[in-house]
Parts: structure tokens; C-alpha cells; sequence
């Protein structure tokens, strides 16, 4: 059992954490390890530097993470950073340097110059018009605009400064920089939301148009959107076409596209500036999310600051979920997906169980895409040794893709921080897909991302995505390798992209290759070689039922169902696919009470305890073990059977070992059915060809 | 760091361990609305998200069974957005806090009892106390023996096993407000002033030009007076803090008489 248990006293080492993160790779192994500790450098007196971290290799700590705070490196006098890293490296630790600016860093403003607030202009302003408040100590402050130029071109030069103090120190002790990576992460984009509009909407965290609207971002959209639809796309048949794109009705639209680009033109300028000089420094592209930071915490925050009592545990665990689920890419490498909990907003008030619970969630949420958390080191030995251990042996798994969240479908849409387009009414494509798939459902904004996916057998497309000719190629071809795409006829399309599906419609040409179904929402089914192209229409009237049961028979074309689910709406599961074979399936209760419920599998399978699984001594003996209770069929653990009971207490996570699912046992069903088959075919050739055939004969006994 | 609110809040809100199962039935339930609607709604300990999307009143009426006797305190969305944006203009987190305190205070919004130090530094005191004054609060590890727990040695004791290290804490108060809060840099002392409460007070006066009062105490005494503050039955603090002085328990450095009279007047009248 991980959490929900009485917290002892923090003392002693803890479990040493040697990996070393490798260059930032585009694939799902995680070259970042999945717990980050979290040291505030420039809080270390440069004295106190050698003693700090002799403490933390005590504990057993050899990998730190720290944020570089812009205004503590343009006033850093006493090279605080530098000794910094000569320390880490002198103790063959190492380190993760985050130099993006980000929320939730224990430095005044989060560590932003102070003169750039002084301008109005600077300030970034959310869809409602108004600024974007931060309320975390050491003081909220309103988050600047990431397209104001000033701000850029600041931000650059301290990228560059950056660049050119690792690669001075490069030439002078190179081995310092084997000791650290270069973290770049996607600032503030994803924050820029009002409270209002993130917490209308009851079912998502991530509600509204997210996006920058100041002065700044709004003449950056003009001049963008002029560049964009004067493409040669647009102009198709004639120049005049582009004029549709640029309406009052394509506002949201448009928006939603710029909102996109622009964070991914920042994080691509980003990473140029930091390897200009510095080239052999690894650098790592991360998703850092701080829940305590959200506009859809606000709120709640601001109660818990009038009370003084503990955070809101289940909107932070809201956010940790909806967080999971929305995957990014720079360029062609995908982002490793990271919580932040800090020490200084509601996740400290919460008590040691929650903790614990939010921890693990974030681990296997995050770490079982290659990602992980980033708390403060502080927090994190608070915890217990015995938490912190099965804490680590997860992470350890995780990292070393024992364990990895499966993703079955994927959603592209325009913008990935604002809630789905409406399809018609208040149905949301996502949110149903989302309910009905739940955490192996990934929201993209990058058609690479999808073409470099190797696991999702489905695609939605958002109602609100710009449809051209190279993504309508990209994605049938996407389809043709065995999988579905689903995509809405509607007006947002080029006219190239509507030839080009016009041409891929006229290659099937037999007609028992389209089929026209109706089920509340009308589609067309067409096979694309090995997969599906489905196209559906937006009724204007459709209730949200209707979209419902249209989600689910997209599903079933693509053959996804869930394999495992709880009698008890309360508790969460979490299963991730395991390298040896099996599931590894973690139920958690995040609730206040005990939940006694029945665990429900679409076949028969058996259970083990995880956390033996994952305690790499004691597997050996775990297998020794079940190969003899396997020959001897005795131990009760290893009755299958397709319904089990168990009771999870509150903030509990139950970790538990599946085995007979996942693809061997879709393997052996998919075989036992050929096998039926064939014996059916058997038997009815033998009825036709063999005269006086009766199949209740003995066969042994004709044969004999 | 000049407002380290990091230690701050560890000084005087410690971390909780066990979650709290039987919850306070009286403490409020705070409503955000927005066009008549909820749009948040938290009290500690209850998960509340069935209250979102609903009319404000239809919320308290179907979950009566929950709001039966507890105080509904609901804001409008238009207001509390205007208090955080305004907040954001005060210079650090203590003041942006105290000022979201009073702006909901007429709604009868605030609950938080500050603890019971800051509650006298806010009090009548700052009358009587100077202008500008530092509180250099000094925790001790539990000590082992009789004798260690009225050592009071200044700065951080070599930690031991099952320890947890001293904490300590400087508070600077300028016209009544809090100007610096944070553990205070004793590093240019040599090892041996570093153990001395009145060198290390004195340094601490001749750095920020401002009369620092120590108070040297061991952790389960501050423990001690902190349940004292919570538990309406346990008895005042004050008394306890006098008690522990009057034992010699807890040291003043330099004994001032009149810090050790305000602290009598709290706890014995």
C-alpha cells in the first residue's frame, strides 16, 4: 500500500537517486529522472554552499533540480551560481538548471526583473480582458506578456548571457558541465486564463479560451494572421479566398491558432539561444505545471488564505489529472510532462497522507510518459523513509520504462491550453472522450506529435482545427497504417485541403468501402487500406447524448474498450503497461473514508502485490515463488478470475499486478477464437464431404 | 531573502501529519458566484464540486444536510477578482494576505486565528513597542536532559539523531508592519559567539540598527503554547509563556522589563 499511512519522523538517509539524465531524446524514455528535488541556489549562503549540499549527498541525494531566477543571475556578484555548480560537480552530483521563467520560484516576482511590471504594456491580459494574478509567495504579481518585444528581447539576452556562462565555464572545467542539463519549459502560455472562465465549467480545470490579449499579443495575432493567410494555401483559387479567414467569425479561431504558435515560436527561439555557445550542454524540453499556480486553483486558494486551513486536496488533484492528459512538443521532441509542488503554496498546508497521494498520482501520471515531479527538497524529507523508498523504487521502474501509460486516442486540437471547441451546443468532443477513455487519451496541438506516435489506434479532430492540404495528407496517411481518424466536415478547411480529401474520397471507389451511419450524429466510414477515415457532420441541434453514443461507436470502430474498471465511482484507476507482460494497475481512493469495491476485468486474470514487483530483490524471489505455486495451483492469489474485492483507505493507492491482460492476452483470446473457428470449419467440412459424418462420435474411436 | 515566507510559515504553521478525519462541523463554507451561479465552493475537508454550476440558494437548499448550521459565506466573482488584482499591489505576501483578510472580513469571511505571537505584535502592543523592533525567536531541539533545555544556544545545534534541527526566525517591524521576516545570516559570527544569545542579539541589533528582543525557547515548549492557543480549553498561552520564564525555561535576551510586563499583562489579566 503507497500513502494513507501515519507519518514517522524524517530521519536518516534516503534511497541514492545515481541517473544521469541523457540528452533530450523525442522518444517516451525519460531522460529526465521522474523525481526532481528542488534546491534554491541563491538562497545558499555561498559560505554555507559545500556544507548544503554535503547534507544532501548524506541523505543520498546526488541529482538536484534549481531554477535559475533572471534577476538573481543579472545581479549574481558573488557568482553564486557558479559555485553552485563547482560544488555539484566536485560531489559527482548532478544538476537540472530550469531557465525559463516559471511560477511558483521562491524569488521575489518569481525571479523577473522588477522594472519590466512598471510598464502597463508589459502585462499580459487573459481573454476577459484582464491581468493574470499569481498568489504565491514570496509575493502574487501579475504575469507579464510573453510577446511584449521588451520582454523578448530581455528574455533572450539573459538566454544568451546563460549560454555564454556555461560555455565559459565549459572551457575552463569541462567536466562541470557533464554535470548539468539545460531545462526549458513552456513559461507562462499555459496560465494565461482568467479564474472566471477556468472555473464555469465544472467538468475541466482547463476551461475557456486561454491565450494573451494584451496590447502587445494583439498587434503580434495581426500581424501573424496577415502572414499566415497570404500563403499560397489560402489564396487558393484566388486571392480573395484568404479574406473568409480573417472575419469576425473566425475570431475564436484564429485566436486559438495564434495562441499555439506563439508558444511554440518561443520555445523553439528559446532553445536556439541556449546552444549558440554552449553546445555540449544537454538540454532537456519539459512541461512544468504548478497546480498551486493555476488560474482554476484561484479560488480555492483564496479561500484557504481567509480560513488558514488546509489547501483544497481535490481541486489539486483535478488539475494533476487534466494536466496529464495534455501532451507537447518542441519541434520534433516531445516534452517530458512535470508537477510542480512547491513550498510555499496550499500543497504545504495539506497533510502528510495528501501528500503522499498527490505525489504518487503526479508519478504515475507524469512518470508514466516519461515525465515526473519537481517538489522542494524540504518537502520531500518531510515525508517518511519508508514513503520516500516506495516512492523511489516506483520511480525507478518508471524511469527505466518497467512501466508506461498506454495511449489509446488522441485529440488534436488548435490550442492546447484552451478547453475543446463546442461541437454543437455544449457537447465537447473531448470531454466525452476523455470520460470515456480517461487517462489514455492524450490532447495534442501538433500534427508531428501525432505522425510520431506509435500507439494511439484512434484520432479526433477539434471542430476549431485549421484543416490544410499537408495535414489532410499527413493524417491519411496516419490513418492507412491501421488506425482511425475522425474529423468534422465543417467550413475550416482550405480549398486545397477539401480537394485533397475530395481526391482521397475518390480512390475508394468501392462503394462497400463508405459506409453512412446515423446514431444521433451523422458520419461517414471510409477504409483507408489498413484504417478508417471517419467524417462527421456538426447538426446543429444534436443533444449531448447523441454525442455521447457517437463518441463511443468511434471507439468501437477502433476497436478501443477499457479492460479494467471499479464498482465504485470514487476510486481512480491507473493502469500502465508492463515490460514483462501484464498491467500494472493502481487504485486509488483520494476520498475521506475507506471504499470497499469490486475491481472488474473484461477477462479472467490474476492479482499480485505491485510493490513486491517493484522491490528488485524481492522479485526473484516473487517469481521463484509463483513458479512454484503456478506448478502447484495453490496459492489463492493466483485464482484468475475477472472480479476482485478489495478495500482502499482514504488517500490510499493500492498498487496491484495484473497478469494475463495487456497483448499476450489478447494474443491468447484472439487465438482461442481462431481456434474456435477453425474447429467450426472443421466439423461443417466433415459434414459436407464425409457421408454419415455425425460430429457426437467418438473421433478416437473411428480412428483407432 | 528579506520575506521568507517559507520559514515563516514553518515557524509559526507547522506541517500537519495526519489528515484530519472528523472535520470542524461548524467551520464555513465559502461560495464563489457569478451571475447567481457557484463557480467555486470549498470547506476544509468536504469535497464540494457537486455545488459547482448550481443556483447559489438551490446549492444551500439540496445540500442542506451540509450547510445546516454553518455559517455560507458566498462572494461574487466581480469582488474577488478585484481583491486579488488589488492585493498584488501591496509590497510582499504578509500584507497581500492581511489585505484579502480585511476585504473579506465585513462578509464575515475570515476565520483564520494568526497565531497568538503575530496576534500580540498586531495588538495594542505596537502602542507600547517602538517604532521599529526586531522578535529574533530561537527554537531549540528537544533537548536530551534537563540541563540542555535551558542552554539556549543561539544558533543551529549540530543535529542529532531523530533531531530536527533548530529553527530560527527574525522579525523586523517597521510602523507596525512587517518589514523583514527571515532566518537571520550569523555566518561572519565565530563558532563560539554564534552560541551566545547575547552576542548573537547584539550583532543582530548592530546590523538592522533596530532593538532586537531574543526570545530563546525549546521546540516543545513552543509546541506546548501553540496547542495552548488552539485548544480554547487548554488554557492561555500567555500563562504558559510566563510559567516558562518564571522557570527559567525560556529565556529573554536581554531581559527587558517591559517586554516580560506585556507579556504578564496577556497572561494574567
Amino acid at each position: 500500500m503507497y500513502g494513507g499511512e501515519s507519518n514517522q519522523q524524517s530521519s536518516g538517509a534516503g534511497l541514492v537517486k545515481s541517473e544521469t539524465p541523457a540528452n533530450c531524446t523525442d522518444s517516451l524514455g525519460s531522460s529526465v529522472y521522474p523525481i526532481q528535488l528542488l534546491v534554491n541556489y541563491w538562497e545558499i549562503k555561498p559560505s554555507l554552499m559545500k556544507a548544503r549540499l554535503n547534507s544532501l549527498l548524506r541523505m543520498g541525494v546526488t541529482h538536484v533540480a534549481t531554477f535559475i531566477p533572471w534577476q538573481a543571475v543579472e545581479s549574481d556578484i558573488s557568482h553564486t551560481l557558479v559555485r553552485f555548480l563547482q560544488a555539484v560537480s566536485e560531489r559527482k552530483m548532478t544538476a537540472l538548471l530550469i531557465l525559463t521563467p516559471e511560477v511558483g520560484v521562491h524569488y521575489a516576482n518569481s525571479g523577473l526583473p522588477k522594472d519590466i511590471f512598471n510598464k502597463p504594456e508589459n502585462t499580459a491580459k487573459h481573454p476577459g480582458d484582464g491581468p493574470v494574478p499569481v498568489s504565491l509567495p514570496p509575493n502574487a504579481f501579475t504575469l507579464p506578456s510573453l510577446s511584449s518585444p521588451e520582454f523578448t528581447k530581455r528574455y533572450h539576452n539573459f538566454l544568451s548571457r546563460m549560454d555564454t556562462i556555461l560555455a565559459d565555464i565549459g572551457k575552463s572545467q569541462p567536466q562541470l558541465l557533464a554535470s548539468v542539463t539545460s531545462v526549458l519549459t513552456g513559461s507562462f502560455w499555459k496560465y494565461y486564463r482568467s479564474a472566471r472562465s477556468a472555473s464555469q465549467n465544472p467538468k475541466t480545470v482547463f476551461g475557456g479560451l486561454a491565450g494573451d490579449y494584451s496590447s502587445c499579443a494583439e498587434l503580434a495575432y495581426r500581424q501573424q494572421l496577415e502572414n499566415y493567410y497570404n500563403q499560397r494555401e489560402f489564396m487558393y483559387p484566388n486571392p480573395s479566398s484568404a479574406n473568409r479567414w480573417k472575419t469576425r467569425a473566425m475570431e475564436e479561431l484564429n485566436r486559438r491558432w495564434f495562441s499555439q504558435q506563439s508558444e511554440d515560436v518561443f520555445r523553439n527561439r528559446s532553445t536556439q539561444f541556449v546552444r549558440k555557445k554552449a553546445s555540449d550542454v544537454s538540454v532537456a524540453q519539459v512541461e512544468l505545471f504548478t497546480p498551486e499556480a493555476d488560474p482554476g486553483y484561484q479560488y480555492s486558494q483564496f479561500f484557504q488564505l481567509l480560513s488558514g486551513k488546509s489547501a483544497d486536496f481535490n481541486k489539486l488533484s483535478d488539475l494533476v489529472d487534466e494536466a496529464s492528459t495534455r501532451a507537447s512538443c518542441v519541434g520534433n521532441s516531445r516534452t517530458a510532462s512535470f508537477v510542480h509542488w512547491t513550498s510555499m503554496g496550499g500543497f504545504a498546508t495539506l497533510s502528510d497522507p495528501e501528500k503522499q497521494f498527490l505525489i504518487l498520482k503526479s508519478l504515475l501520471l507524469m512518470g508514466g510518459q516519461g515525465g515526473g515531479m519537481l517538489i522542494d527538497e524540504s518537502q520531500w524529507f518531510n515525508l517518511s523513509n519508508s514513503f520516500r523508498s516506495r516512492a523511489e523504487a516506483l520511480a525507478r521502474s518508471l524511469s527505466h520504462q518497467e512501466m508506461t501509460l498506454s495511449t489509446q486516442s488522441l485529440y488534436l486540437t488548435a490550442h492546447l491550453w484552451s478547453s475543446s471547441a463546442a461541437a454543437s451546443g455544449n457537447a465537447e468532443l473531448w470531454g466525452d472522450l476523455w470520460k470515456q477513455t480517461g487517462i489514455h487519451s492524450r490532447m495534442v496541438a501538433s500534427v508531428d506529435y501525432v505522425m510520431k506516435d506509435r500507439e494511439a489506434k484512434l484520432l479526433l479532430v477539434d471542430p476549431s482545427y485549421i484543416m490544410t492540404r499537408e495535414t489532410i495528407q499527413r493524417l491519411t496517411d496516419w490513418a492507412r497504417t491501421g488506425r482511425v481518424v475522425v474529423m468534422p466536415r465543417n467550413a475550416f478547411y482550405s480549398e486545397a485541403a477539401r480537394t485533397e480529401l475530395e481526391t482521397v474520397f475518390a480512390q475508394n471507389q468501392n462503394p462497400q468501402k463508405v459506409m453512412n451511419i446515423n446514431l444521433g450524429i451523422p458520419y461517414q466510414l471510409h477504409s483507408l487500406d489498413d484504417g478508417k477515415l471517419v467524417i462527421y457532420e456538426l447538426p446543429e441541434s444534436a443533444n449531448a447524448v447523441a454525442w455521447q453514443r457517437f463518441v463511443q461507436s468511434v471507439l468501437s470502430v477502433a476497436e478501443i474498450k477499457q479492460d479494467v474498471g471499479s464498482s465504485d465511482a470514487r476510486l481512480n484507476l491507473i493502469s500502465l503497461v508492463r515490460k514483462e507482460g501484464g498491467l500494472g494497475l493502481f487504485i486509488l481512493n483520494g476520498g475521506s473514508t475507506s471504499v470497499a469495491a469490486d475491481i472488474l476485468f473484461s477477462g479472467e486474470v490474476t492479482v499480485s502485490d505491485l510493490a513486491l514487483s517493484l522491490t528488485s530483490e524481492q522479485r526473484a524471489a516473487q517469481r521463484t515463488a509463483q513458479q512454484v505455486d503456478n506448478s502447484e495451483g495453490s496459492d489463492p492469489s493466483f485464482v484468475p478470475s475477472n472480479r476482485f474485492g478489495l478495500e482502499v483507505p482514504p488517500c490510499g493507492v493500492l498498487p496491484v499486478a495484473v497478469h494475463g491482460m495487456g497483448v499476450e492476452a489478447e494474443e491468447r483470446k484472439a487465438a482461442a477464437l481462431t481456434s474456435d473457428l477453425m474447429k467450426t470449419h472443421a466439423i461443417e467440412a466433415a459434414r459436407n464431404e464425409l457421408a454419415g459424418f455425425n460430429e457426437s462420435d467418438d473421433f478416437e474411436a473411428t480412428w483407432s | 531573502m528579506n520575506q521568507d515566507w517559507i520559514s515563516f510559515q514553518e515557524m509559526f504553521y507547522p506541517r500537519k501529519r495526519a489528515r484530519s478525519v472528523s472535520q470542524d462541523v461548524r467551520a464555513p463554507i465559502y461560495l464563489v458566484e457569478d451571475q447567481g451561479l457557484v463557480i467555486s465552493a470549498s470547506s476544509e475537508g468536504e469535497d464540494l464540486s457537486p455545488w459547482l454550476g448550481l443556483p447559489v440558494q438551490e446549492a444551500i437548499e439540496r445540500y442542506a444536510y451540509l450547510s445546516k448550521d454553518r455559517k455560507v459565506v458566498t462572494f461574487t466573482r466581480q469582488d474577488v477578482d478585484r481583491w486579488i488584482l488589488e492585493s498584488t499591489t501591496h509590497p510582499n505576501f504578509y500584507e497581500q494576505v492581511e489585505f484579502l483578510r480585511q476585504q473579506a472580513a465585513p462578509q464575515g469571511g475570515t476565520q483564520f486565528n494568526p497565531h497568538f505571537v503575530i496576534q500580540a505584535m498586531n495588538s495594542w502592543w505596537g502602542k507600547v513597542l517602538p517604532s521599529a523592533y526586531g522578535i529574533y525567536l530561537s527554537i531549540q531541539p528537544p533537548a536530551p536532559t534537563s540541563s540542555a533545555a535551558t542552554s539556549g544556544s543561539a544558533a543551529a545545534a549540530p543535529s542529532q539523531a531523530g533531531v530536527p534541527p533548530v529553527k530560527h526566525l527574525l522579525m523586523l517591524v517597521r510602523r507596525g508592519k512587517f518589514d523583514q521576516f527571515h532566518e537571520p545570516d550569523l555566518s561572519s559570527l565565530g563558532n563560539d559567539r554564534r552560541h551566545r544569545p547575547d552576542h548573537v542579539v547584539k550583532y543582530l541589533t548592530e546590523k538592522h540598527l533596530v532593538p532586537v528582543q531574543g526570545v530563546f525557547v525549546s521546540a516543545n515548549e513552543w509546541q506546548e503554547w501553540a496547542d495552548a492557543a488552539n485548544a480554547a480549553r487548554a488554557g492561555n498561552p500567555w500563562r504558559k509563556v510566563a510559567q516558562s520564564m518564571k522557570a527559567n525555561r525560556t529565556q529573554l535576551v536581554p531581559f527587558r522589563w517591559g517586554v516580560a510586563s506585556l507579556i504578564a499583562t496577556r497572561a494574567f489579566l
